[in-house]
């Protein structure tokens, strides 16, 4: 949350999260190198720069789609959302991996020309309209670049800096980037290569990832539940008791908003499901110490009027919310983030 | 792409990451804290880190210190947003795999023969 800033708030989950991410890179990287040698035929052979070469840039493709995965799969099962907490650094490895693949071969490739090597990479070969001979070596750069972007935003300072849409639209650049670099994989390697293996993982890890998102999108339609309105506006939520205690229930409104049902301590209150600081479901989070807690990365919110504790100034969209008749009725139109809407009472409603 | 285009092309990114450079200098000695009051006081560390971010993404710091911020959007639009990437992405990706793969240059002809049998060149 927004109050104080350090480089890293570095804490024994983080250290432990991102030595098993490094130790595992590690070991991809060595075999991936150990295996390409000894696998090659005589006259095949690569030099060292570039069997480092494509381990660097298979472990940043690896590392890209463990992250596209981690999202949609936390949907799914709420045994992956740890993975979720610390993502954030394996941007940033991703980044510098396909900052070192993107070194070496500009070195190995261009190094040794007269040229600028940037302008050698786009100047070297302009086969744009072939598909065998296409300059991949462009869509990896532009993919790079997007990779940059984020991340060098990657800190939640820049979240704030930025302002929360556009910071959250750039963000979304990674599936761009996504695209671009299977492409970059299929117009390159997949072409010299004889060996299936490439095309294999490149096409197997786009349908994994590009499925386990439409899965998790179709589930989370099926999952929440979506009210119509009655007739003076506001939507029947069901008795209180139907929400587990410190609990939600996610909705969704005609307009499509998704609203977060909690009922805690004999209040019910209703606020957006959707965390300010990465879109969080809050509604799959509890409330802890009174405040509803973003099961992502803990950021926590008062129920009864969406906004942080202080020292924070984090703040979402809260609703009104009633009980009359023992049933739950929230209205579907959202108050300005941070406005108070005062919970509706189990006990007085009972009597 | 020409030698002169891809010339101008990374004079214009050199020339880009200067300006941000200068940007970047300015911004972690004042600009850092002027758009987020609570940066104040923060470390060499934090502000070491945000320079990256200065040096790339000035034009838009800029624009934000000028111009303010928008009204932040709905959620939903976020949300339609990705919706709409993967539905672009999808078919895109799928067909230039497929061109891809349909297009792909056949191995030169000792490769495609199994191991064992080897042609011999004529020589001439």
């Amino acid at each position: 949350m927004s109050h104080g800033y350090t480089a890293v708030q570095w804490n024994g989950f983080k250290w432990r999260y991102d030595l098993v991410v490094l130790a595992g890179l590690a070991v991809f990287i060595t075999s991936f190198v150990l295996l390409t040698m000894g696998s090659r035929d005589p006259g095949q052979s690569l030099t060292l720069i570039q069997v480092l070469m494509r381990a660097f840039g298979a472990a940043a493709f690896l590392l890209l789609n463990v992250i596209l995965a981690i999202g949609p799969l936390a949907r799914l099962s709420p045994r992956i959302k740890p993975l979720l907490y610390n993502r954030r650094h394996m941007g940033v490895i991703c980044f510098i991996l396909a900052l070192v693949h993107a070194g070496l071969s500009l070195l190995w490739y261009q190094g040794f020309a007269d040229l600028n090597p940037i302008v050698a990479l786009f100047a070297s070969n302009t086969r744009y309209t072939s598909i065998a001979g296409f300059p991949f070596e462009s869509l990896g750069f532009i993919a790079l670049m997007l990779l940059a972007f984020l991340a060098v935003s990657s800190h939640d300072y820049w979240q704030a800096a930025l302002g929360s849409t556009l910071w959250k639209r750039i963000h979304l650049g990674v599936y761009v980037a996504y695209g671009l670099l299977v492409m970059h994989i299929m117009l390159g390697v997949v072409q010299g290569e004889k060996d299936l293996i490439y095309p294999a993982s490149v096409i197997g890890a786009f349908c994994l990832i590009a499925g386990l998102h439409g899965a998790s999108a179709i589930i989370g339609r099926l999952r929440d539940r979506k009210v119509r309105a009655s007739l003076d506006g506001w939507i029947n939520i069901g008795a209180p008791q139907s929400i587990k205690e410190n609990r939600a229930r996610i909705i969704r409104t005609p307009s499509g908003d998704r609203i977060a049902v909690f009922r805690y301590d004999g209040k019910v209150s209703a606020v957006s499901n959707v965390c300010a600081h990465q879109n969080g479901p809050l509604g799959e989070g509890r409330v802890i110490d009174g405040c509803i807690t973003c099961p992502w990365h803990g950021w926590q919110y008062r129920p009864e009027d969406g906004r942080s504790p202080p020292p924070f100034d984090e703040k979402i969209s809260t609703y009104r919310v009633q009980i009359d008749g023992g049933m739950v009725y929230v209205h579907p139109d959202a108050l300005p983030p941070g406005t108070p809407s005062p919970p509706a009472k189990i006990s007085e409603a009972k009597s | 792409m020409s030698i002169a285009l891809a010339t101008a092309l990374a004079s214009a990114l050199g020339f880009y990451l200067l300006l941000g450079m200068a940007y970047g200098l300015y911004f972690i000695t004042f600009g850092a804290q002027s758009m987020v009051p609570a940066a104040r006081g923060s470390g060499l560390g934090f502000r070491l880190m945000t320079l990256p971010g200065a040096v790339l993404l000035w034009p838009v710091l800029l624009a934000r210190l000028i111009k303010g911020y928008p009204k932040p959007e709905a959620p939903r639009a976020l949300r339609q947003a990705h919706v709409r990437i993967w539905m672009f992405l999808v078919p895109l990706v799928a067909l230039g795999i497929m061109l891809s793969l349909m297009l792909r240059p056949a191995p030169p002809l000792n490769e495609s023969l199994p191991k064992g049998l080897i042609l011999e060149e004529r020589g001439s």
